[in-house]
């Protein structure tokens, strides 16, 4: 069973190739796809010149978009000086290490292990994002990193969710990165045993979160559960999605969502068979597959789907292109919703899954 | 408030997969640092050693899927993670619907396909094709494989993270356990730490000229660095009520844990130790405990300058004189550093200290350096004391810590 949550998020940030902030993830939806790398994974410059040529793109991309979430809070900044071990910082990751373990382990085969850089060791090894940001931003709270995959983000924020239920820290930083390479290529190429599915968007997103009942005024959205879980024998990923979203509403059972956005491996799902297990699972809501139209993303993909999700409650659902009312993927075009709660779903090659219960304030 | 306790224990390990002969041989002082066997010594300069997993062709997996095209550290996991549901007595099929958790921390991950995929297609520059062979074997590189693959193994529902925060993974993955169980999200997890020997996680240490040639000596004034290991250790946590109404044979209790950041250095520890001052002292807060509890410390113990410095000044700062009472313990000395799976081990050793009320020894260290502000005591056999609390430490790059408290398990 899950736990009923009361968390809010209270801050936010974003980068990809359209800029930075939520209002350029609203100009890539509107605009039916997003581009697919970034020119400055760190445009503004918070992770400092100092040492920089060692810090690889993901790790870039990271802080920059944490940062974001401290700058977009009233008072973290400051909280963050007075307390630094009472903030986490989480990291939803997958193969953020894989360009830089390639190119050290090549160097070491090739040219011999006198020749492999020290100074690209960090990079090597998956929590050195989340670690460089602690080291710049002075935060001495649980800094963790999960690997996830397409449930990466997501994952990142469930256990920054259990860290504040358990009053082991009052502000949660969770960021996930989307960066390519020809590695992570065909690592997708590879399990996807080769069939075409386009290379992830590069994106960075980070939300804040704390407790409800210490939250400032106006932020964006609160978590009301979460539940996650790995395929049984016998489950399909659409019956394991159900049988999570069944944990996920049991807790707050009088809360119908209006929406199940599915955000990150919508890819491993067929939309008419979700539909009937969450039907099967007594769960009324539309299914929607923005991802079909923006880009399917990797380890981003569960928190680009709560942005997309959280703007939804914003009432921005109103103006996006005809490409999420068409095709085989999406029910009908988002209207305005009427319980303002909103399920998030994840599901991953693997056969794991997650998702999310939020609603507007 | 939900009490966890661990049922069940599996290594595979440097001293063998049989958690009888890993106990003896640790309370023994068995070392399991040998001659480097699984790279080409003559790359690496001086006398290369390291603590190579032995014993896994003995572990029966049955019949389960054909692990050969995964990374090494996903068949430790899985050995290992059978070995300690048989210890728990629990089936290695667990029947449906369950949301039984797997959560294992990991260094390397799957760094080892990376290393496969050159060599098996001897490839020499970063230009090379990647071929549609060599991209399914590379796909194998998700870490993500070690905790989804032991959860399809034996039918596991619930949870499953990897947990990729180095030489501290371990203990976060117990920790994380014991978090998830308290809040009522499963009541059983498999939680602990896998990593594969690498040449990247070797040289990585051979560069930073962090290894020794020698032996290790954690805290010794002449300590000379640590060995690089490799294995798995997986723990049952299990919250109390299902394990009693199930009739487990509980071990131990997991009592708190504490997690910090240094916010130093990517490599190297906070030489005034704050981060391990904050996780130590988080631990013991929410375990309601103070410095007087503990009756023995699995220190984190590297043999190394920087980290036991580090260590033994947090200690002496938690801890104060009374640190000049409580065994401390280096078990790295007997087996290797093993990264992710480190804390994991030492957690199962903690764990055993508890049920036979023994603390193991510290191998090869002679004169405990004298420069640290609280001397304490380092033994080199083991020792029969009564063990009550113990509080294990796990450090890491990136300053990523963990602290965890075990507990002698008593009815309430």
């Amino acid at each position: 069973m899950a736990t009923p949550l009361d968390i809010t998020i209270s801050s936010v940030g974003y980068t990809s190739a359209a800029g930075t902030g939520l209002e350029a993830f609203w100009q890539q939806v509107q605009s039916n796809g997003f581009t697919t790398s970034i020119r400055h994974y760190d445009p503004q410059g918070y992770m400092g010149a100092k040492g920089i040529r060692y810090l690889n793109r993901a790790t870039l991309l990271y802080g920059n978009v944490a940062y974001q979430c401290i700058a977009d809070h009233p008072t973290l900044g400051e909280f963050i000086r007075q307390h630094p071990s009472q903030v986490g910082l989480y990291d939803g990751s997958d193969l953020s290490n894989i360009e830089d373990g390639f190119v050290f382990d090549l160097v070491a085969k090739v040219e011999g292990p006198d020749k492999a850089s020290p100074m690209s060791a960090p990079n090597t090894i998956d929590n050195a994002s989340s670690s460089q940001m602690a080291i710049k931003a002075q935060i001495k709270g649980p800094n963790v990193t999960v690997c996830g995959g397409a449930c990466a983000g997501l994952q990142a924020l469930d256990v920054s969710l259990l860290h504040l239920t358990q009053g082991m820290t009052s502000y949660g930083i969770v960021g996930t990165t989307e960066v390519t390479s020809r590695y992570h290529e065909a690592v997708r190429r590879g399990e996807q045993r080769n069939t075409t599915l386009p290379a992830a968007p590069e994106m960075g997103i980070a939300v804040g979160v704390e407790r409800s009942q210490n939250a400032m005024p106006a932020p964006y959205g609160r978590i009301l559960s979460v539940a996650s879980g790995q395929r049984l024998t016998g489950e399909t990923n659409e019956t394991l999605l159900a049988r999570l979203v069944e944990t996920c509403q049991g807790p707050v059972a009088e809360v119908a969502a209006d929406y199940c956005i599915v955000g990150g491996g919508g890819h491993n799902l067929d939309p008419r068979q979700l539909r009937a297990a969450l039907q099967a699972a007594g769960v009324q809501a539309q299914v929607l597959f923005p991802e079909t139209v923006y880009g399917v993303g990797d380890n981003a993909g569960g928190l680009a789907g709560l942005l997309f999700g959280l703007g939804l409650q914003q009432g921005r659902g109103s103006g996006l292109p005809a490409a999420y009312l068409d095709g085989v993927y999406n029910d009908q075009l988002p209207g305005a919703p009427q319980s303002g709660c909103h399920l998030l779903a994840t599901i991953d090659t693997l056969g794991y899954g997650i998702v999310l219960l939020f609603s507007k304030n | 408030m939900k009490r966890v306790v661990i049922t069940g224990l599996g290594v595979v390990s440097p001293l063998g997969c049989q958690l009888e002969a890993f106990w003896d041989q640790l309370t023994s002082g068995t070392t399991s640092v040998r001659p480097l066997t699984k790279l080409d010594r003559a790359e690496y300069r001086g006398n290369p050693l390291a603590a190579e997993v032995q014993g896994l062709e003995d572990v029966d997996l049955a019949d389960g899927e054909d692990l050969a095209p995964y990374g090494q550290a996903v068949h430790y996991a899985v050995a290992a993670a059978r070995l300690s549901l048989e210890d728990a007595g629990l089936p290695t099929y667990l029947p449906s619907p369950n949301n039984h958790a797997v959560i294992i921390g990991t260094t390397s991950g799957n760094q080892d396909m990376v290393e496969r995929t050159i060599n098996h297609f001897d490839l020499q520059t970063t230009e090379d094709e990647l071929s549609d062979e060599a991209a399914q074997m590379l796909a194998h590189f998700r870490p993500l494989e070690l905790s989804a693959t032991v959860a399809s193994y034996y039918n596991l529902g619930g949870a499953n993270l990897v947990i990729p925060t180095a030489c501290a993974a371990g203990n976060y993955a117990i920790g994380t356990a014991y978090s998830l169980i308290q809040q009522g999200r499963t009541q059983l997890a498999l939680a602990g730490g896998a990593d594969p020997f690498t040449r990247s996680c070797y040289t990585i240490f051979y560069r930073l000229g962090a290894m020794t040639q020698q032996d290790i000596r954690p805290f010794d004034e002449n300590r000379t660095g640590m060995v690089v290991g490799e294995g798995a250790a997986m723990l049952v946590v299990e919250e109390l009520e299902h394990a009693l109404a199930r009739g487990a044979r509980i071990y131990a209790e997991v009592t708190s844990y504490g997690l910090s950041c240094d916010a130093y250095h990517s490599t190297a520890p906070d030489p005034e130790g704050s981060g391990a001052i904050l996780a130590m002292e988080a631990a013991l807060r929410t375990g309601q405990l103070t410095a007087d509890d503990i009756s023995y410390i699995s220190a984190h113990g590297t043999g190394t300058k920087a980290n036991d410095a580090h260590e033994a000044k947090a200690m002496a700062k938690v801890f104060g004189e009374r640190l000049q009472e409580i065994p401390v313990s280096g078990l790295k000395s007997l087996l290797g550093h093993c990264m992710g799976a480190a804390s994991a081990f030492e957690a199962v050793a903690s764990v055993l200290s508890i049920r036979d009320q023994r603390v193991p020894g510290t191998r090869n260290t002679e004169k405990l350096d004298s420069s640290f502000a609280i001397p304490f005591p380092l033994r080199a056999a083991s020792e029969t004391t009564p063990v009550r609390h113990v509080l294990s430490n796990a450090f890491a790059f990136g300053g990523n810590i963990c602290s965890v408290i075990f507990s002698q398990y008593i009815p309430r």
